[in-house]
C-alpha cells in the first residue's frame, strides 16, 4: 500500500485564493475546500483532517470563532494555521490566546505557507515522538 | 526590563525597524555590527533577537555558537522576499520563526506575541 497523502481543509470566502492555495498544495497534499467557518463546522463533524488552513473575515462563522470551536472541543489536536489581510493586532492576539498553531499575512506567499505547513507538521510528529 | 536586540547591517533600515516597532508597544535595542551586538548582549537583558536575513543572520549564529549563555535566546529573521529555499535555509540555520518586510502589525503580533510579553 502507498503512503496516503495528509488531508488539509482549506476555508475561504474567496473563491480564488482557496482555489490558490489547493492548487500551491495539490502536489504534496490532499485538499478539500468549505467556503465559510460554518460550512467547514459541518465538514468537521463528519471528517478528520489533518491541518486546516482557514481565512479570518467571512460570512456566517470567522476564522476565529471556528478556531474556537476546533482547539476547545471539535478538533483538539488538528493543527490550524490562519490567514488575513486584516491589520487588527486585537483579533490576533485573540488567535494567539486560543492557540493557532500559525499565521500568514495575504497576500500570501505561497512558498512561506508551503514551509510553514511543513513546520508544523514537523513539530506535530515530535511532539507524538516525545509520548511514545 | 525584557528587550528585543534588532540586529542589521544597514544603519537606515534598523533604524527605520526600530521605530515601527517601539510604536508597536516593543522596546528596542539595536546592533548594526558584531562589536555592538556583543556590547548590547552583555548589558541588556534580552528576551528576543530579531535579525535582518541577509545582512546580520549567519553573524548572530556564529555568536550564539560562541557564547552558551544565549543559546535559549530566540532568533526570528525578516527579509522582503522569502521563498521556499531561503525559508527553509533560515529555519536550518536555526532560526525560530520568520517575518516579511515591510512589517505588518498582525504579524508582528503574532510571532514576536510567542515569544515575549509586552509591558
Amino acid at each position: 500500500m502507498g503512503n496516503l497523502k495528509k488531508l488539509i481543509l482549506i476555508i475561504d470566502d474567496e473563491e480564488v485564493i482557496a482555489k490558490s492555495v489547493q492548487h500551491k498544495l495539490k502536489n504534496h497534499y490532499d485538499t478539500v475546500i468549505c467556503n465559510d467557518g460554518q460550512e467547514a463546522v459541518e465538514y468537521l463533524y463528519q471528517h478528520k483532517p489533518d491541518l486546516i488552513v482557514s481565512d479570518i473575515m467571512m460570512p456566517y462563522m470567522s476564522g476565529i470563532e471556528l478556531l474556537d470551536k476546533v482547539k476547545n472541543g471539535l478538533q483538539e489536536t488538528t493543527p490550524v494555521i490562519l490567514m488575513s489581510s486584516l491589520d487588527e493586532v486585537e483579533i490576533i492576539n485573540v488567535a494567539l490566546d486560543i492557540g493557532a498553531d500559525d499565521f500568514i499575512v495575504k497576500p500570501i506567499n505561497m512558498d512561506e505557507l508551503l514551509i510553514r505547513i511543513k513546520r508544523v507538521f514537523e513539530k506535530v510528529e515530535n511532539e507524538v515522538l516525545k509520548f511514545r | 526590563m525584557m528587550k528585543i536586540l534588532l540586529f542589521d547591517q544597514n544603519e537606515l533600515t534598523s533604524l527605520e525597524d526600530k521605530t515601527t516597532l517601539e510604536n508597536e508597544g516593543y522596546e528596542i535595542n539595536v546592533a548594526n555590527n558584531v562589536e555592538q551586538f556583543n556590547e548590547i548582549i552583555k548589558l541588556a537583558q534580552t528576551s528576543l533577537i530579531l535579525c535582518n536575513y541577509k545582512k546580520g543572520t549567519e553573524e548572530v549564529f556564529k555568536i550564539k555558537s560562541d557564547q552558551s549563555g544565549l543559546k535559549n535566546i530566540p532568533v526570528l529573521a525578516y527579509n522582503e522576499k522569502w521563498n521556499e529555499e531561503s525559508l527553509s535555509d533560515a529555519f536550518k540555520l536555526g532560526v525560530q520563526d520568520s517575518l516579511r518586510k515591510p512589517f505588518r502589525k498582525t504579524e508582528v503580533a503574532f510571532r514576536l506575541g510567542r515569544y515575549i510579553k509586552k509591558d
